[in-house]
């Protein structure tokens, strides 16, 4: 019996062979260069969008890259910067012939930046603080009309959240307005490490022109430029 | 051809059927096939292996060294990304600002002090103006300014909140709009 059936041993020995090899052998081994081939194909994207950022940064200039940031600092300020607010109402008033009868900040609160202050849901939406005032300024209509006008397009970022005049017989008019003014920190990370970095868009640098075109109307106090340089480490000297 | 003295009772091979001899046949190929596929699958797995894993130490190494070039220019990223960050926060900024100016010089061709006694803009931006009138004629030629605003869509939502008729004779009338 046996003999008659020795014929089948090898190849069936041989299959089982092929099958045990392929359960502990060939699938692992498919797993595993698949799974190297998906880190792969990462890393080739990973290695890609550096390229890309290695030849961004080295096409962009760091001194327009400052001035830029200035510029944009002076719009809304790293911090609360209370004299720009000062100066550029003074600023306006000069422009406008107008007169400023009081200004009172609702809740100055630190007079820097406050660290990990809560925002509002309407701060977080516009991705900024908001430093509440009140503005109470006297004038004919017409120097309220440009007051109004040059507060809301002065380079200093301000805000008429409501107001109103009231106006006398003579003609002169007093305003009561209540106004905001926007202040945004530094981002906590200023290093992207392996993320993409994307250039600046038409659309963005539009609105570098546009805010450049904004009149400074601040006087006797430079525009906020203070732009701290980041640093990788640090506690390196 | 039978040989003298080579007689075995003993049969010195069991026969198979022919089933079974094609059905071994079978088996035999389908073992080489095996062993083949297994070795060319293994080599082919083998050799990618060893192929991707160099190739994941060369990226690894591109990529040590970008990061190294990259570290090099850390302030002027820091500098873009502060200046990529900002920008959208500049713009809605921007976007919230209300054309006040404009919106006064349009009550102003309508309206003008000593007549307009008061103008007040809420925080849902509606504008409300008190008039003092001296004719009911001067009250419609308002009315038909403000109306003739709302057919240019300049405003919306015009409303004659309130019409007085003080002792002096004269009129305190009321409006609000929306400036679109």
């Amino acid at each position: 019996m046996f003999r008659q059936y020795q014929g089948f041993i090898v190849p069936i020995g041989i299959l089982m062979l092929c099958v045990i090899v392929i359960i502990f052998g060939i699938i692992p081994g498919a797993r595993q260069t698949y799974a190297l081939f998906s880190q792969i194909s990462d890393a080739r994207q990973e290695v890609s969008d550096l390229r890309a950022k290695v030849t961004l940064l080295g096409s962009l200039d760091e001194a327009t890259l400052f001035s830029q940031l200035s510029l944009l600092s002076s719009a809304i300020p790293v911090d609360k910067s209370v004299p720009t607010i000062l100066s550029t109402i003074d600023g306006v008033g000069a422009a406008t012939d107008t007169i400023f009868s009081s200004l009172q900040l609702t809740s100055p609160g630190s007079i820097a930046t406050e660290a990990a202050k809560r925002q509002t849901t309407e701060e977080a939406a516009l991705g900024s603080y908001l430093l509440p005032f009140t503005l109470t300024m006297e004038g004919n209509y017409q120097q309220l009309r440009n007051t109004l006008a040059s507060l809301t397009s002065s380079r200093r970022l301000l805000r008429i959240k409501n107001f109103s005049i009231s106006f006398a017989n003579s003609g002169v008019g007093r305003s009561i307005m209540s106004m905001d003014t926007f202040y945004a920190p530094l981002p906590k990370s200023l290093i992207s490490g392996t993320k993409k970095l994307v250039p600046l868009t038409q659309k963005e640098d539009a609105i570098l022109t546009q805010v450049s075109s904004l009149p400074l109307l601040s006087r006797g106090v430079a525009p906020v430029g203070v732009v701290s340089v980041p640093r990788i480490d640090p506690f390196s000297p | 051809m039978p040989v003298p003295g080579d007689i075995n009772l003993v049969k010195t091979k069991t026969s198979l059927t022919p089933e079974l001899v094609a059905f071994m046949g079978q088996l035999r190929l389908a073992s080489f096939v095996g062993i083949g596929v297994v070795l060319v699958v293994g080599f082919l797995i083998g050799v990618s292996f060893l192929f991707l894993t160099n190739e994941r130490n060369s990226l690894a190494e591109t990529k040590k060294q970008l990061l190294v070039a990259i570290a090099a220019d850390a302030k002027k990223e820091g500098l873009f990304i502060s200046l990529k960050d900002r920008v959208p926060v500049v713009d809605r900024a921007i976007q919230n600002e209300k054309p006040w100016g404009q919106i006064l010089d349009m009550v102003g061709n309508v309206i003008l002090p000593p007549k307009l006694v008061s103008l007040a803009v809420d925080d849902h931006q509606v504008v409300s103006l008190s008039v003092k009138a001296g004719s009911v004629e001067e009250v419609a030629g308002w009315i038909n300014s403000i109306i003739d605003l709302v057919a240019k869509k300049r405003v919306r939502s015009s409303q004659l909140v309130s019409l007085q008729l003080t002792k002096e004779g004269s009129m305190l009338v009321s409006f609000s709009f929306i400036p679109n």
